[in-house]
C-alpha cells in the first residue's frame, strides 16, 4: 500500500509542469494598454508568456503614455520603477532616458536572442540610435490624412494624387459647405508635430532631410520653408477651424466623428477606436500627397516599444518576457485582437480578420519607402519650439520666417549641448 | 514696552526671572521640547525639500546623470529667457487680479448678503455662491473647457443664440485671451470662499457701531467705509494673502485648460517649472525657477504679515 502511495505521488509529481518547480519571478511592466481592445490581446499575450517561459510571472500596470514620460525617469533612478515599459522609441523620448541612465541598452540582446531576423529592418533602424539599439518596436505606425469615404463620394471627390489636387478638393469641399475640411488640433502642441512631419514627407526629399538631420544641417532650406509654407497656407485658406488654438486632440477626434470635417491629419493608432468604437463609419486613409519632384511617402515610426529598464535586478527574466513578446505568435495575437501593427517579421495581416481600413493601414506601413516621423529623429527642445512656433504663426504672431528661424535656433543650441543623434 | 524693572539673579542660578515671573532653566526648555517633534517633521518635509530644490538650481542636470555645476547660470537665465519672463509676467498680471476680483466679488456679496437679505435666504445664496469652492480645480477645468469649447461650446452657442455671433471665439486658442479665459474659472471657483469668510466677518461686526455711524449723519458708503472695512479687517488681510499665494501656486487650472499655450501666452511660474522639468528635461534650471517662485511666495506673505502687525490697532 505504501509503495503503491509512493508509486502515484511520484507519477503525480512527474506530471507536473516544469513551472511549478521553477523559482517564480515576477517583473513589474507598465505600458499604456488600458483600454480595449488592446487591453484584452496584452492580457493574453502576457498569459502566453507565462505559460511558455517557467518562472515567468508579470505584473502588469497601465497609465497614458505622457504619464509614464513625466515619471519614469525618476521612477527608474530610484529604483521603484519597471522592470520593463512601453514608451515611445523616438529620439524625443529615448534621449534624456539615455543621459539619465534609465534605459539599457538592447543592441547585444538583439545578437544574443536573434531579434534582428525577427523584428523589421526599418523599425530596428528606427530605435538604433548612435550605433546602439534601445528598444522591441511594438507598433508600425503611419501618419496622413483619414477621411470620410461617402463624403468625399458626396461631392464627387477622388483621392488627391498631387498636393495641389489636394489643395483643389480641400477647396472644393469648402465651396461645399464644409467650414473646415481638414481638422487638426494645437492642445497639446506635439499634435502639429504629426502635420510638420506630413508636410515634410510632402515637400521634402527623404535624402535632404537625412542630410539636416544626421549632418547636423541648416534647417533654412527651400524645401522646408516649403512645408512651412503650406502649414500657414492651410490656416490662411480656412482649412482648418478658426479656433484650432483651442482645439484638443479630443475635440479634433469628435469634430471628424460627427464628420463636422471631411478629413483629419493623423496617424495609424486611431485604427483600433474606430474600428472598434465607430464601425459604421467608412474612413479611407491617404498619405499627405506631395510636390512636384517628390516622391509619395508617409511618416513612418514605431510608435511604441518595449524597453528595458537599466536599473533591474530580474534582466534575465525580463529579457526572456521581451523575447516571447517578439515571437510571431505573440504579434499576430496583437493584431488580430488588439488591432494593432508590431514589426514583428512572420505575422499574417490576412489571418486576422482587419476592416478594410485596417488593411490598408497595413499596406501603406508595409511599403518601402517612407518619410521621418520628426519626433522620433529630433530632441524634444528643437520639436517643441517648432511645434510652439507653428501655434504663433497660426495666431499672427509669427512669420513662417521667423518660424523656421526659431527651429534654427533651437536646433543650434541641441547640437552645442549634444543632445542630437550623431549618425 | 513697560517700565516695570526686572529683578536679576535673586533665584540663584538655575531661576532667571522673567516678566511673567521666576522660571527655571527646565521651565525655558519645555517649549522647545514640545516644538521639537513639529520642528523635526518640519525641516524634514518642507526644509529639507527646498533647501534640495535651491540647491539643484545650481547645476544642469536632466534629472538623471551626470550633474554639472554651473553656478548661478541658471538663475541668470531666467531674466533672459523669454518665455520664462512670459510666465513670470502672467503670474504677475494674475495675482493682481486675484487679489482684486475674486475678493471685490465676494466683499460686494457678503455686504449685500448681510445688510439685505433675511437669515434663511443669506443661507440660501452662501450655500450656493461656496458650491464652486468644494469642485476640485481639474473638475472646474475641465467643465469650464467644455464651456469654451470652440466648436460646441456652451459659450459660443449662447453668444449665437442671443445675436452675438460676432463675439464668439476659441476662448482658450487666443493668445490675447486665453490667460483672462482661464483666471475667469479661477475667479469662479476662489470667490465663494473668499465670501463666506467676510460674509461671517461682517456678521460679527459690532451692529452699535453702525447705529452710531447713522447717529452721527453717515451714508451707507460712509459705514462700509469706516466701520465694515476696518471690522473686518483681519479677516480681508487673510483672503487677499490667501488668494494673492494660490495664485502665485496655480498649476491645474492652466496644466488641463491650455497645457501654457498657444505659444506659451497663458505659462505661468508652476507650469514653466512642470514643463523645463518634464518635457526639456532641465531639472536644474526647473529647479531655480522653482527656488524664485518660493522666494516671491515667502517674501510676499512675509510682507503681508509685517503689514498686517503693524497695522493692527490691537497689537499698538
Amino acid at each position: 500500500m505504501r509503495i503503491k502511495t509512493s508509486l502515484a505521488l511520484m507519477t503525480a509529481i512527474g506530471t507536473l509542469p516544469a513551472a511549478v518547480f521553477a523559482q517564480e519571478t515576477t517583473i513589474q511592466v507598465w505600458d499604456e494598454f488600458g483600454a480595449e481592445p488592446m487591453a484584452s490581446a496584452m492580457e493574453k499575450i502576457v498569459a502566453r508568456c507565462e505559460a511558455n517561459t517557467p518562472g515567468l510571472k508579470v505584473d502588469r500596470s497601465t497609465m497614458p503614455m505622457e504619464q509614464m514620460h513625466t515619471v519614469l525617469s525618476t521612477a527608474v533612478k530610484s529604483g521603484e520603477g519597471p522592470d520593463v515599459f512601453y514608451s515611445s522609441p523616438g529620439w524625443s523620448t529615448v534621449g534624456p532616458l539615455i543621459e539619465s541612465g534609465a534605459l539599457a541598452e538592447l543592441t547585444e540582446v538583439y545578437e544574443a536572442q536573434g531579434w534582428r531576423d525577427r523584428v523589421q529592418p526599418w523599425a530596428v533602424d528606427y530605435v538604433t540610435y548612435n550605433d546602439k539599439v534601445w528598444a522591441l518596436p511594438y507598433e508600425a505606425e503611419i501618419q496622413g490624412i483619414f477621411y470620410h469615404k461617402d463624403v468625399f463620394e458626396e461631392h464627387g471627390i477622388d483621392i488627391p494624387q498631387s498636393y495641389a489636387e489636394f489643395v483643389e478638393a480641400t477647396q472644393a469641399l469648402k465651396d461645399a459647405g464644409i467650414e473646415a475640411p481638414i481638422v487638426t488640433a494645437a492642445r497639446p502642441a506635439y499634435v502639429l508635430g504629426w502635420m510638420e512631419s506630413s508636410m515634410l514627407g510632402a515637400t521634402m526629399p527623404v535624402e535632404t532631410l537625412e542630410t539636416v538631420v544626421l549632418g547636423h544641417q541648416s534647417w533654412q532650406v527651400p524645401e522646408y520653408e516649403e512645408a512651412v509654407s503650406r502649414i500657414n497656407e492651410l490656416n490662411e485658406k480656412g482649412f482648418i477651424p478658426s479656433g484650432v488654438l483651442g482645439y484638443s486632440y479630443d475635440d479634433m477626434m469628435s469634430q471628424f466623428y460627427t464628420k463636422a470635417s471631411a478629413m483629419v491629419l493623423t496617424g495609424s493608432w486611431i485604427v483600433p477606436n474606430i474600428d472598434g468604437n465607430f464601425p459604421d463609419l467608412d474612413v479611407g486613409f491617404f498619405a499627405v500627397p506631395p510636390i512636384e519632384g517628390v516622391e509619395q511617402r508617409a511618416p513612418k515610426a514605431s510608435g511604441g516599444g518595449f524597453m528595458l529598464s537599466a536599473n533591474t535586478d530580474k534582466r534575465d527574466m525580463a529579457v526572456a518576457y521581451m523575447d516571447c513578446l517578439a515571437e510571431p505568435d505573440s504579434a499576430q495575437i496583437w493584431l488580430s485582437e488588439g488591432l494593432n501593427r508590431a514589426p514583428i517579421v512572420g505575422v499574417d495581416p490576412d489571418a486576422a480578420d482587419l476592416s478594410a481600413l485596417n488593411r490598408r493601414v497595413s499596406e501603406v506601413v508595409n511599403e518601402p519607402l517612407s518619410a521621418f516621423n520628426l519626433y522620433g529623429i529630433l530632441p524634444s527642445e528643437v520639436n517643441n519650439a517648432t511645434w510652439n512656433g507653428i501655434q504663433a504663426m497660426w495666431a499672427g504672431m509669427m512669420s513662417p520666417e521667423e518660424l523656421i528661424q526659431t527651429k534654427q535656433e533651437a536646433w543650434e543650441k541641441a547640437i552645442a549641448d549634444g543632445d542630437v543623434i550623431e549618425k | 514696552m513697560t517700565d516695570m524693572a526686572i529683578p536679576v539673579g535673586e533665584h540663584g542660578d538655575s531661576v532667571v526671572d522673567t516678566p511673567e515671573g521666576p522660571r527655571s532653566r527646565g521651565d525655558r526648555l519645555l517649549p522647545y521640547v514640545f516644538a521639537g517633534p513639529a520642528l523635526l517633521v518640519y525641516a524634514a518635509l518642507v526644509m529639507l525639500p527646498l533647501g534640495h530644490t535651491f540647491f539643484l538650481g545650481f547645476f544642469e542636470w536632466s534629472g538623471g546623470g551626470p550633474m554639472d555645476f554651473v553656478g548661478i547660470d541658471n538663475f541668470i537665465r531666467i531674466f533672459t529667457d523669454s518665455i520664462t519672463m512670459t510666465a513670470i509676467k502672467n503670474n504677475l498680471i494674475w495675482a493682481v487680479l486675484a487679489t482684486i476680483v475674486p475678493v471685490s466679488m465676494a466683499l460686494l456679496l457678503a455686504v449685500l448678503l448681510a445688510t439685505q437679505l433675511p437669515p434663511g435666504v443669506r443661507l440660501f445664496f452662501s450655500t450656493v455662491y461656496y458650491l464652486p469652492a468644494i469642485l476640485a480645480l481639474a473638475v472646474s477645468a475641465i467643465v469650464w473647457g467644455w464651456v469654451y469649447n470652440p466648436a460646441w461650446g456652451a459659450l459660443n452657442a449662447l453668444l449665437d443664440t442671443v445675436g452675438l455671433d460676432g463675439l464668439e471665439r476659441a476662448w482658450l486658442g487666443d493668445p490675447n485671451i486665453a490667460l483672462y479665459s482661464v483666471f475667469v474659472v479661477s475667479a469662479w471657483a476662489y470667490f465663494g470662499f473668499c465670501l463666506i469668510i467676510l460674509l461671517a466677518a461682517i456678521q460679527n461686526v459690532d451692529p452699535s457701531l453702525y447705529d452710531a455711524a447713522k447717529l452721527d449723519g453717515a451714508s451707507a458708503w460712509k459705514q462700509f467705509w469706516h466701520v465694515t472695512v476696518p471690522g473686518i479687517r483681519n479677516e480681508l488681510n487673510f483672503v487677499v494673502l490667501y488668494t494673492a499665494i494660490e495664485a502665485f501656486r496655480v498649476f491645474d487650472l492652466i496644466y488641463i485648460m491650455t497645457g501654457g499655450g498657444p505659444f506659451y501666452q497663458t505659462e505661468v511660474i508652476a507650469t514653466s517649472v512642470y514643463r523645463e522639468a518634464f518635457v526639456e528635461h532641465e531639472v536644474g534650471y526647473a529647479s531655480a525657477i522653482a527656488s524664485l517662485m518660493t522666494i516671491i511666495i515667502a517674501t510676499l506673505a512675509t510682507i503681508a504679515l509685517r503689514w498686517r502687525e503693524r497695522t493692527d490697532p490691537e497689537a499698538q
